[in-house]
């Protein structure tokens, strides 16, 4: 499945005076690879993607995406309900003549939370939280996922194996999405499909051919690719 | 062990008023008909109990209580719902609902008693009064100040505007409704007391001022002493279902002290 979005505005109004913040953004992709989506902070990232899920309206334009049960979010906070456990937490989203118990265990065993499926949010830890929260978008079956920044508030150990887990689970169900970050390694590790953002539209492009198991961000042509991103930046900022 | 240790620190002051009231009885400063001892009252409320003379009195407030409670729990569930549902129509009550939370239930007592005779129908009016605003305004706050993040994945995962509420608004408020409703429970039993000594032929609030013009100070002060000991009750009881409401949410009630 192709998604597209064409010519897509968006403009806040703060304090009576216009801010643009996504102008004339134009994207298009498969629905089953990964699009990173890497930018500064305050470049219209976040934005988009709650255009995108639904939850933001835009002024104009165009957009050919999943909707409804095809999509799915994992926001930068967990944002787990502190009164549910894992279980049903993960399964808040569907009907309960939905839930199919193993598949839902099977969904915990791969975000590796076995054994937690009665626990509370409280009890769990922070990268737990968030796989936590993975396993909530997954369990929708979606068509596509929109992750913004779900790993900005990890320490490096816990995102490096989050990235694996997400790159593992991608493999498996050939379920794509748009991730946004502003750390350019995790965009070189994820990517298929990387988009710099900048003043609220899409500066630069890369398309990559999809990987075979983890990349090598000390590969050769990785290196090269992060120099490209980083003079794009830089081209930016002038 | 702590929990033998926590019981000792509650009754330690307790029997130190005890143990005083006792020495001022016995020195004979005032008369036992102003200042009966602590054996008398004692024994009043053991006979009384075993009569059951008390007992219809408390049953009757209780249950003018429970009525009146309830009616203020359903008004501000409904009240809420709508708020959540349809916040357009929060000004059109919102100030008058203020006007009349100042208004000290006991006040408008006269006038209930003109309109509606000295019947159940006033007593319970003055408990709703009375209890409603802690109830609403703990319930508001925690539904509506639930976290935006929250709202934003139920509408992520596709909820409509009602199972928001119910799903994640509801539950989420669940501890704060609770404090309100253990305010509310003492605002309740404190204004039926006063309204049974106003206008009532039974309950808890009568049976005080009936004692009084009997000159029985000894029931007066037993009686006082079991408006308390159920007051300490019903909130012992709400803590406990609050403590249960919070218990997954990192420690938020720990201890009694609220």
């Amino acid at each position: 499945m192709k998604y597209e979005i064409k010519n897509l505005t968006k403009n806040f109004i703060i304090n009576g005076r216009t801010h643009e913040v996504i102008r004339n953004l134009n994207l298009s992709g498969d629905t089953d690879e990964i699009t990173v989506i890497l930018g500064k902070s305050g470049c219209g990232k976040t934005t988009l993607l709650k255009i995108l899920c639904g939850l933001e309206s835009h002024d104009s334009g165009e957009l050919i995406f999943p909707k409804g049960k095809n999509l799915s979010m994992v926001f930068q906070e967990p944002r787990l309900m502190p009164w549910l456990n894992t279980f049903k937490n993960i399964t808040l989203g569907l009907e309960k003549s939905d839930i199919d118990k193993n598949k839902i265990l099977s969904l915990i065993e791969l975000v590796g939370l076995k054994g937690f499926e009665e626990a509370f949010p409280s009890q769990l830890s922070g990268g737990m939280q968030h796989r936590a929260a993975l396993a909530r978008a997954l369990a929708c079956e979606p068509e596509m996922i929109l992750m913004d920044e779900p790993f900005s508030a990890l320490d490096y150990f816990t995102r490096a194996a989050m990235q694996k887990e997400l790159l593992l689970i991608h493999e498996k169900t050939r379920m794509g999405g748009i991730f946004v970050t502003h750390n350019i390694d995790e965009a070189l590790l994820l990517g298929d499909h990387i988009c710099i953002m900048a003043d609220g539209k899409i500066s630069h492009e890369i398309f990559r051919e999809p990987s075979e198991g983890m990349r090598d961000l000390l590969d050769e042509k990785t290196i090269a690719l992060k120099q490209t991103i980083l003079s794009e930046f830089e081209r930016t900022i002038q | 062990m702590k929990v033998y240790k926590n019981i000792l620190k509650a009754l330690a002051v307790p029997a130190a008023i005890l143990l005083l009231w006792w020495l001022i009885c016995r020195t004979g400063i005032w008369s036992s008909y102003v200042l009966p001892s602590p054996g008398k009252v004692f024994f009043t409320l053991v006979n009384m109990l075993g009569s059951g003379e008390l007992s219809t009195h408390i049953l009757i407030s209780l249950r003018r209580v429970c009525i009146g409670f309830s009616v203020s729990c359903i008004l501000t569930f409904i009240l809420t719902v709508a708020a959540a549902l349809f916040p357009k129509a929060v000004p059109f009550y919102s100030h008058l609902l203020n006007a009349v939370r100042h208004i000290p239930p006991i006040s408008l007592i006269p006038l209930f008693i003109l309109w509606f005779g000295i019947g159940e129908l006033p007593k319970i009016i003055v408990i709703v009064l009375a209890s409603i605003f802690p109830v609403l305004l703990n319930t508001e706050s925690g539904i509506f100040g639930c976290d935006e993040g929250l709202i934003e994945v139920g509408k992520m995962l596709g909820f409509s505007k009602s199972r928001i509420f119910f799903r994640i608004m509801l539950p989420n408020a669940a501890p704060g409704i609770l404090v309100g409703i253990r305010l509310g429970l003492g605002y309740a039993w404190r204004a039926i007391v006063g309204a049974e000594m106003i206008a009532a032929t039974a309950g808890i609030g009568y049976f005080i001022l009936d004692s009084q013009t009997l000159s029985r100070t000894d029931k007066v002060i037993a009686g006082i002493i079991v408006i308390g000991l159920i007051g300490l009750i019903t909130d012992r009881l709400c803590f406990l279902l609050e403590k249960y409401a919070s218990r997954n949410r990192g420690g938020k009630v720990k201890n009694g002290e609220v």
